[in-house]
């Protein structure tokens, strides 16, 4: 069978020079896949790549086998949900609004759309924020609306970029374990993250790791692999050190004088 | 109270409000007050709402299709594309249709339409930034008011200066005639925008997050743009240039009610019906014995509404 999104040979150029070179990816539905890297390293190019927000210099994205340019947006909106790394707008919308509107797909009365976007946002811990104006959130909030509009869209397949970025330590934790709630219900998800920490908040058994560095794949194996510090000096180009600490795993980068 | 019945309240106030700027000016006591009242006052009314709920949620539509709250059909050119294009068909001086449509508003049409799809394509490009968009706007605005120029140049004094009278913006002389020309194109442009009201709800949180819901951006930018042309395109054959009515109305009602396009949008149509009415009574009474054209007192309003978004926007 197909698998639910594939990169063949993506090579996106900026300036000449490639910000994504020749990487090919599968996700299969159900999976988990964090991808980690250095900041611009490629990861938000290759979400957009798959999402068909960026124009391939060369290479192609297909959905179950099928070309992703030859999909209706609605279509592509049934597959696929987008978390970007940029906060949404900074008009004066109603919390239920914007949640409403990511069900534009379904082409249904907004009683109905309503509806759905206050269960959503129950279920992302934001029902009291329904008529709240975007405006007025803090970081927090605006993370758990963020998270409602995935939930309302109802896609198959969940791409977050860097979804923790911005948020206190209890919200990143709380984002990752909520998204790995949604994996377990049986969503498809593709997280960028450039710190690796974050994943131990979520299922290390089922979620597999795509390392890029400058655009490339350098390293790819599931996260609770023996061989995962390496693949972190091969992704970051410096040793980590593992550490561990009341059951948790820690990977910290060799310090200067390591490296000296 | 539900949001039909709100919107239908204010409906009728926004009414008795037009009717009421009939009033404003000279008095129209004698024997002439009641047909100037209904063959001058009422019709120019008439013709201010219509005008007005076109500029302003052409502006208000726009403002959300180029994600810029400074952008309106002024602003991106679109107000000059029209103006040269009833210049060069009054100078030309060609008979009164083209190719059987009335000429004035097809020349304006077409000059909307061919500066509306420059920017269109400037804005549909994948790494455009608004500011782009804007600059492109005032380029173009500048070119198109450079040939209008030229175009009054090489003309002779009595057509110049009433191209000149005609390009301040006036509700002057418009009656039922022009009125009657003007209404279908009022109609379906704010039919048009209406209808566009869903994707733009989703437009209004970003073009990207759009596409990724289900909206066909490119072509939700291009009917939008496209409604907002014709009726600017109409107006401007109408009335002249009417400047910044797209900017003020748009803005105050989404300080007063919220960004939302299903309430700004109607929002901005009714304020824009009563605004300019009443900027045209005020233009009326302003000076003793003189009549300032209405394109003027809205300019002269718009533009220290400008200055402050502008200051607001770079405080922020």
């Amino acid at each position: 069978m197909a698998a639910l999104l594939a990169l063949n040979n993506a090579t996106v150029l900026a300036g000449g020079l490639p910000i994504l070179d020749d990487v090919s990816i599968e996700v299969a539905e159900g999976e988990m896949i964090a991808i980690i890297g250095a900041n611009g390293s490629g990861k938000t190019t290759l979400i957009k790549a798959l999402l068909g927000l960026v124009s391939l210099d060369s290479g192609t994205v297909q959905v179950e086998g099928k070309q992703l340019s030859s999909m209706g947006a609605k279509h592509r909106a049934s597959v696929m949900a987008w978390l970007p790394q940029e906060g949404s707008t900074t008009d004066a919308l109603l919390v239920e609004d914007v949640v409403a509107a990511s069900r534009y797909r379904f082409d249904e009365p907004r009683a109905v759309a309503l509806e759905a976007a206050h269960i959503a946002l129950a279920e992302a811990g934001a029902g009291d924020l329904a008529r709240r104006y975007v405006t007025e959130l803090s970081g927090g909030e605006r993370q758990r609306v963020e998270l409602a509009t995935m939930v309302a869209q109802q896609a198959r397949c969940w791409l977050l970029d860097e979804p923790a970025n911005h948020l206190d330590p209890v919200w990143r934790a709380r984002t990752l374990r909520f998204l790995d709630g949604k994996v377990s219900e049986g969503t498809t998800a593709l997280v960028a993250l450039h710190d690796v920490h974050l994943l131990g908040h979520v299922d290390a058994s089922r979620t597999r790791v795509i390392g890029l560095r400058e655009g490339k794949i350098v390293w790819q194996g599931q996260l609770d692999h023996d061989q995962f510090g390496q693949g972190l000096e091969q992704i970051h180009g410096v040793p980590f050190h593992r550490m561990e600490s009341a059951g948790n795993e820690f990977w910290l980068p060799a310090m200067e004088e390591d490296l000296s | 109270m539900t949001a039909p019945l709100r919107l239908l309240g204010w409906t009728l106030v926004g009414t008795a409000i037009v009717v009421a700027t009939a009033w404003v000016g000279p008095s129209l006591a004698g024997e002439r007050g009641d047909l100037i009242l209904i063959e001058l006052r009422l019709p120019r009314a008439l013709a201010g709402a219509l005008v007005g709920a076109v500029l302003s949620a052409a502006g208000a539509v726009v403002q959300i299709l180029l994600q810029n709250p400074l952008a309106t059909p002024s602003t991106v050119g679109t107000t000059a594309g029209a103006t040269l294009g009833v210049l060069a068909a009054l100078v030309l001086g060609s008979g009164s249709t083209l190719l059987g449509f009335p000429l004035l508003p097809a020349a304006a049409f077409i000059g909307a339409l061919t500066v509306t799809l420059v920017i269109s394509a400037v804005a549909s490009r994948n790494r455009a930034r608004t500011e782009d968009v804007l600059l492109a706007g005032i380029a173009l605005t500048l070119a198109t008011g450079a040939v209008s120029s030229t175009l009054r140049l090489g003309v002779d004094q009595i057509t110049s200066l009433s191209a000149l009278r005609w390009s301040l913006g006036s509700l002057t002389m418009v009656g039922m005639d022009r009125i009657a020309m003007l209404t279908p194109f009022v109609v379906i442009t704010l039919l048009g925008l209406v209808w566009l009201i869903r994707p733009l709800e989703v437009l209004v949180s970003g073009t990207e997050r759009a596409r990724t819901r289900g909206v066909e951006v490119p072509r939700i930018r291009t009917l939008g743009l496209g409604f907002a042309s014709l009726g600017v395109a109409a107006c401007v054959a109408t009335c002249g240039p009417i400047a910044f009515v797209g900017l003020i109305c748009p803005h105050i009602v989404r300080r007063i009610v919220g960004a939302a396009p299903r309430i700004l949008i109607p929002g901005s149509m009714l304020l824009g019906a009563v605004f300019l009415p009443l900027c045209d009574s005020i233009g009326r009474v302003l000076v003793d014995q003189r009549e300032i054209p209405v394109g003027v007192v809205t300019a002269a309003l718009g533009a220290p509404v400008l200055f402050w978004l502008v200051t607001r926007r770079s405080r922020n």
